[in-house]
């Protein structure tokens, strides 16, 4: 359930990133904006942030769920930060094979 | 008016930050080890691994016939039972008005622990007093803690493209424009980890810092104070020997008391052998909450009889424990202390990193110029403060497994780890105006930590990965884990420090902080 929200939020930082000119054009390589696309990067991303928040409270409860949650956004956060300059393409592939791959290794 | 605003906001978080910079990287790294204090305790303890652990050994009335072989005197006893991260049980007492002496035992609970070390206690106490005795300790890092809050605040005024640049890390531009970036990212993703935890840390002692509130309602009366605000029940020694009720039918009864299979933590004996005695029995903190939730049964220490009962906490109380348990991270288990760990990296990372920019910005204007005196110790002291006390780390873990058996551990292991810090700390001076300066250190750091697992692994029998994870002994196998996970980080930027002067050297001719000697190789 961890690995789960934790590539959730992973997928939704991906998006809210992927949302933002400069860096789609870094990681796609289009020369043009994706003025079309850009409003479904971020509602898509903060729908995702929404989905990982519930996960966290559904698998730790009120208490914990917050708090563990807030951790899980910095790691997700810090990886793809640092991911991003150096394998672009590899940062924004693993936005979907992280949760596929979560949800494998739960259901396993 | 604006930008008046951010300007001096940014010469507050610039100096704010700076000068208390050195003492906030020691609290943050060594809160950061304090996720695992209890696990680093146990570690340096090897002698207990083998034992079975509460193989049904562990009992009060056991633990408390230890007390009076070693100290028949005394007006307080305090015994604790294993616990699932702090498996070996404790054993404590005080007379009035003294320290108070506490010992652990052996995992089977039957003998006490000789040849002791100070295990994972010397970080927490580095983190919330920087291990000074008295008061002034606290005090300096309350100083340093208010500094962190308002460096803070200010960073989030002063950081105009707090969105915009929310997920920007240019490495490869220039070396200050990577120190910015790597000091903004570290800061904002964990940014409400960061607020909270210096914060609550500073609620943790409001009595030491205002105690204003509680001298003006208690007349100054501090134990008057926490009696109100904790409730609980004393009595005086009545003056004739009386034998002391078995402990272990009180603990039971306290249990059944609280039901759903809570366990006794702690039972505490005020004046043993005296017709008054008196049996406290304090619960374990309840596994499903953040605040810390006290309970506790008292019982007369000679016929049994219950005389008290610990009320719930008021609510204001109640408050004080759920902000104080935020920063204790003893909730939740391993997820929650690993998470812990990597903000507080995070956050080493973002005060070495602001460290490095205020470096970095002043590099050309002060080599260039003749006061660079100041420029050059405030470069050494960064690396004293940082890689000194990462290395110095190490090398406490290191000397726990190399020090022959006879030594006394605690000290040595002590004055080894201010040794290596006061040694790479005169290198950090010493090499203060060379580029090689940040990776010589950092790759003796990472040197040094990546060898902690191979070192145990020659040195123990049962305390290495190769015994610990197939045991599935998480706790053991943690701090070689976290050993490893630190020398890899810090030789992955040894590393591209190592690139990235190459780089810019050749880019930017940037070549006037070499001494004469390197500038040729």
């Amino acid at each position: 359930m961890l690995l789960l929200a934790l590539s959730l939020t992973y997928s939704a930082y991906t998006l809210l990133c992927l949302s933002m000119p400069k860096h789609y054009r870094h990681v796609t390589g289009a020369a043009a904006d994706h003025r079309r696309s850009r409003r479904l990067f971020r509602v898509g991303g903060w729908l995702l942030i929404a989905l990982s928040f519930a996960s966290c409270v559904q698998a730790a409860g009120w208490q914990f769920g917050p708090v563990q949650w807030v951790g899980l956004l910095a790691a997700a956060g810090v990886l793809l930060v640092f991911l991003l300059p150096y394998k672009p393409k590899t940062a924004a592939g693993l936005a979907v094979v992280a949760p596929l791959g979560a949800l494998l290794v739960y259901w396993i | 008016m604006k930008e008046r605003l951010i300007q001096s906001m940014a010469w507050l978080h610039t100096w704010g930050g700076l000068l208390p910079g050195w003492l906030l990287f020691v609290i943050f790294f060594a809160g950061t080890l304090s996720c695992f204090d209890k696990e680093i305790s146990q570690w340096m303890r090897p002698s207990t691994h083998a034992v079975a652990q509460n193989g049904g050994g562990f009992s009060f009335d056991r633990s408390l016939r230890l007390v009076e072989e070693i100290a028949p005197e005394t007006s307080s006893i305090w015994l604790r039972a294993p616990m699932e991260r702090d498996p070996l049980p404790i054993i404590g007492w005080n007379n009035a008005g003294q320290e108070f002496d506490y010992h652990y035992l052996q995992a089977d609970g039957g003998t006490v622990l000789q040849n002791n070390t100070r295990g994972g206690d010397l970080f927490f106490r580095l983190h919330y007093r920087l291990d000074i005795p008295n008061d002034l300790g606290v005090f300096l890092v309350g100083f340093a803690g208010m500094c962190m809050l308002v460096a803070l605040v200010t960073g989030v005024i002063i950081h105009r493209r707090i969105f915009k640049d929310f997920f920007t890390f240019r490495p490869k531009g220039s070396k200050q424009r990577a120190w910015l970036d790597a000091h903004n990212v570290s800061s904002v993703l964990p940014l409400p980890f960061h607020l909270v935890i210096t914060y609550t840390g500073l609620v943790i002692f409001f009595l030491t810092y205002f105690p204003a509130g509680m001298h003006s309602a208690f007349g100054g009366d501090e134990e008057k104070f926490y009696k109100a605000a904790e409730g609980g029940f004393h009595r005086e020694a009545g003056g004739r020997p009386a034998p002391l009720h078995a402990l272990d039918p009180l603990v039971a009864r306290a249990e059944q008391e609280w039901g759903d299979g809570q366990k006794a933590l702690w039972v505490n004996i005020e004046h043993p052998g005296d017709s008054n005695a008196v049996v406290v029995v304090w619960r374990a903190q309840p596994k499903d909450e953040i605040a810390w939730i006290s309970d506790a049964v008292y019982f007369d220490g000679v016929s049994g009889a219950v005389l008290h009962r610990l009320e719930p906490a008021g609510i204001g109380h109640h408050i004080e424990h759920f902000l104080s348990g935020l920063h204790f991270a003893q909730f939740g288990g391993q997820t929650i202390r690993w998470l812990y760990l990597f903000m507080g990296l995070s956050g080493c990372l973002m005060i070495a990193s602001g460290m490095g920019f205020w470096i970095e910005k002043r590099r050309q204007r002060h080599v260039l110029s003749n006061a660079a005196a100041g420029f050059f110790l405030v470069r050494g002291l960064n690396a004293a403060a940082i890689t000194g006390l990462i290395i110095a780390s190490a090398v406490y873990l290191l000397s726990n497994r190399l020090l022959p058996a006879g030594v006394d551990h605690a000290a040595w292991e002590l004055g080894l780890f201010y040794f290596s810090w006061i040694a790479a700390s005169l290198h950090a001076l010493a090499r203060a105006k060379s580029q090689r300066l940040w990776t010589e250190q950092l790759w003796t750091a990472a040197i040094l930590w990546g060898s902690i697992p191979l070192i145990n692994l020659l040195t123990t029998d049962n305390s290495h990965l190769l015994a610990t994870l197939p045991a599935g002994q998480w706790s053991l196998a943690g701090v070689d884990l976290m050993a490893i996970l630190f020398g890899l980080s810090l030789g992955a930027v040894a590393w591209k420090l190592r690139h990235k002067k190459m780089h810019e050297l050749e880019s930017a001719g940037a070549g006037v902080l070499l001494a004469p000697r390197e500038r040729q190789s």
